[in-house]
């Protein structure tokens, strides 16, 4: 019973194939007019609301949310359910974050120029290492991700639909940077918000929350239980994880940047709104999986196998297009953010500092097209597994969330401090992810973080200049005070 | 004499025969005896009331499936406590949800009409969950960890 209604391989290719070409066509139409870097990185400074909101709402919802949430609710219950739902924290605090971004950086383009200007190449070398291993674990899972999930619904071949999705969002997005991004994000969460919609409707329709949770209660007592350890435990963990998912990556920055001043808070806030309700509807859908005598052999697989299970074929294609949008949605901000760190941080930051715009925007859309062959290079021989390891990144990301708020609201915060954080809060929490487990690992780390950071605050505290952080202001402070000298 | 202690000899044989060959294929359907499925990892341990268990063969044969029961370690295999948590033809099972305790899981092939293997040797399942003063400690310095960044974040955003 653990099978999948497999689509038809003709009716699979055809929607493989209208998805991508569509995609490809809104990629040159929205970037028909990038014509420098501004442009192609941070859509020239003016993404609107509904696009800065729906682009919050379809980036936060990966396969992720639509595969580990079910997975989620699987392993840890209702509490599972829950926490996953958390992660709609880091959204809404996002969004007073990115109001303090767009006043203290009007001319930034990345995450990494923050971390630079504020704490000192020793910090910026350490935070470039651990975003770029959580950005292209990220990327490379959603990938390999969106390959498994093709060959479980449609029958084509792993290596086929893995490739066509990553070279659907790679041209797309090398063509149209980040406006194309955004406008297919617009369009992805719409998609993926009303058929998360119909579907949750649908399972609540056949059968009732009640009897979901009698047979939970039967077969799988521990999952409705309020005092259930691990679940209880991962509550926290998935918060912060969240937490630190969004407020350090570049794929959030980009969007802080690109969205129309003044526009942003509000921007995330609705985001966050719209996402909130998208991880308990996909996590309740798994819990059935009791009720309906299905089989799961493996976790990750819960989700497609309920939803196929109850609305057959008509499902089945549902399901590939929530997936396909919410895999794409992901892949091409992760390949927009990636491709302008990397651009912006190390090519110009580090080697070529009079780079005209026009040349960077040609070299970031070399690195996308670089960054997709290394990424379908990797995917190729089809190793690990979707969820482990993305929370080997959690400790990692979940020490940057300290450095990165005190960095934008605290004068006082040290460059030593925020160093010494993320290495230890790195350290410790990875210890704790191999002698405890996955679900304390982000908060053991965000907690070592907090503390080393406050403890350098107090006894070793800078006196930061905020006029710093916009580079051009920055450049002209530096040059007036060696005028001074 | 002699000719009778060689049919003793000879139905004894068939009777030993019958005992060592057909007795353990009682319960499986009445097609040939297929290879046993073998768990991967006999010792499996969760803190968490999960496991993944995997077995060999990678693939079942022709017409058959795999099925797998768990059932509490303390009621020694009755029938009616044991569980079937999966049937189908990938070579593994995924339950989640146990309480603490111990637990022997077995895996055998089945077809339309029976089993068509013998269950496997049996897997044993130590689920202990963490202890909840720990869980609640993890909880305190969860809510203090949250509760410290929403405060800077707001308070500077206020400010």
């Amino acid at each position: 019973m653990e099978t999948l209604f497999q689509l038809d391989q003709r009716l699979s290719f055809f929607l493989l194939i209208s998805l991508s070409v569509l995609w490809i066509a809104l990629g040159f139409f929205f970037g028909r007019k990038n014509k420098n870097f501004e442009d192609h990185a941070v859509a020239g400074r003016n993404i609107g609301l509904a696009l800065g909101s729906a682009t919050a709402v379809a980036t936060w919802i990966t396969s992720n949310t639509t595969m580990l949430a079910p997975q989620f609710a699987l392993q840890l219950g209702v509490w599972g359910m829950l926490a996953y739902s958390t992660a709609s924290l880091g959204l809404f605090l996002f969004a007073p974050l990115a109001d303090r971004i767009q006043k203290l950086m009007p001319n930034g383009f990345t995450s990494g120029d923050f971390v630079r200007l504020r704490y000192g190449k020793g910090s910026w070398s350490v935070y470039m290492v651990i975003t770029l291993f959580y950005s292209l674990t990220w990327l490379v899972s959603m990938a390999m991700a969106g390959g498994v999930l093709l060959e479980t619904l449609s029958g084509i071949t792993y290596e086929v639909g893995m490739s066509a999705i990553l070279f659907a969002c790679v041209i797309y997005t090398m063509v149209g940077g980040m406006k194309a991004v955004i406008g297919t994000d617009f369009i992805q969460s719409l998609i993926i918000l009303i058929g998360i919609t119909i579907v949750g409707f649908i399972v609540l329709d056949r059968i009732p929350a009640s009897t979901i949770f009698e047979t939970t209660k039967k077969e799988a007592p521990e999952l409705v239980n309020v005092l259930f350890p691990a679940a209880l435990m991962a509550l926290f963990n998935n918060l912060l994880f969240g937490l630190g998912e969004v407020f350090h990556n570049n794929v959030w920055w980009s969007r802080a940047f690109s969205i129309r001043k003044g526009q942003a808070k509000k921007s995330f806030l609705i985001g966050g709104f719209a996402w909130l309700p998208i991880p308990v509807a996909a996590g309740f859908i798994s819990l059935a999986v009791f009720h309906m005598d299905l089989f799961v052999p493996k976790a990750d697989m819960v989700g497609p196998l309920v939803i196929s299970h109850l609305l057959g074929s008509g499902g089945s294609i549902l399901v590939f297009i929530i997936i396909f949008c919410s895999l794409a949605s992901s892949i091409d901000s992760l390949l927009a953010a990636i491709s302008d760190l990397l651009t912006q941080d190390v090519y110009r930051a580090q080697f070529h500092p009079k780079a005209d715009e026009k040349k960077l925007k040609k070299v970031a859309m070399l690195i996308t097209l670089g960054l997709g062959l290394l990424t379908w290079l990797v995917c190729l021989p089809r190793i690990g597994t979707l969820a482990t390891v993305l929370f080997f990144a959690g400790p990692l990301v979940g020490s940057l969330i300290w450095p990165i708020i005190t960095g934008l609201f605290w004068k006082k915060a040290s460059s030593t401090g925020a160093l010494l954080a993320m290495l230890l809060g790195s350290g410790i929490g990875l210890w704790s992810y191999f002698s405890i487990g996955w679900y304390v690992a982000s908060l053991i780390g965000a907690a070592v973080s907090m503390g080393v950071v406050l403890v350098f605050t107090w006894l070793k505290p800078d006196q930061f200049q905020w006029k710093h952080l916009n580079p051009q202001l920055g450049a002209q402070a530096v040059s007036a005070r060696r005028r001074k000298k | 004499m002699q000719l009778m202690q060689s049919r003793v000899l000879l139905r004894s044989t068939f009777l030993s025969l019958f005992l060592f060959v057909y007795v353990p294929l009682i319960g499986m359907s009445k097609s040939s005896a297929a290879e046993t499925p073998q768990f991967r990892d006999t010792e499996l341990f969760s803190d968490n009331g999960a496991v993944s268990v995997t077995w060999t063969p990678e693939e079942p044969p022709k017409g058959s499936q795999f099925q797998v029961k768990l059932w509490p370690e303390t009621t020694k295999e009755k029938l009616n406590l044991s569980r079937v948590i999966y049937r189908g033809s990938l070579p593994s099972a995924f339950v989640s949800g146990l309480p603490g305790g111990e637990y022997q899981l077995k895996v055998r092939l089945i077809g339309d009409k029976g089993p068509k293997s013998a269950w496997s040797r049996p897997a044993h399942l130590t689920v202990k969950h963490h202890p909840l003063s720990f869980t609640f400690w993890l909880l305190g310095l969860g809510a203090i960890v949250t509760i410290a960044t929403v405060g800077v974040i707001l308070r500077g955003a206020r400010s």
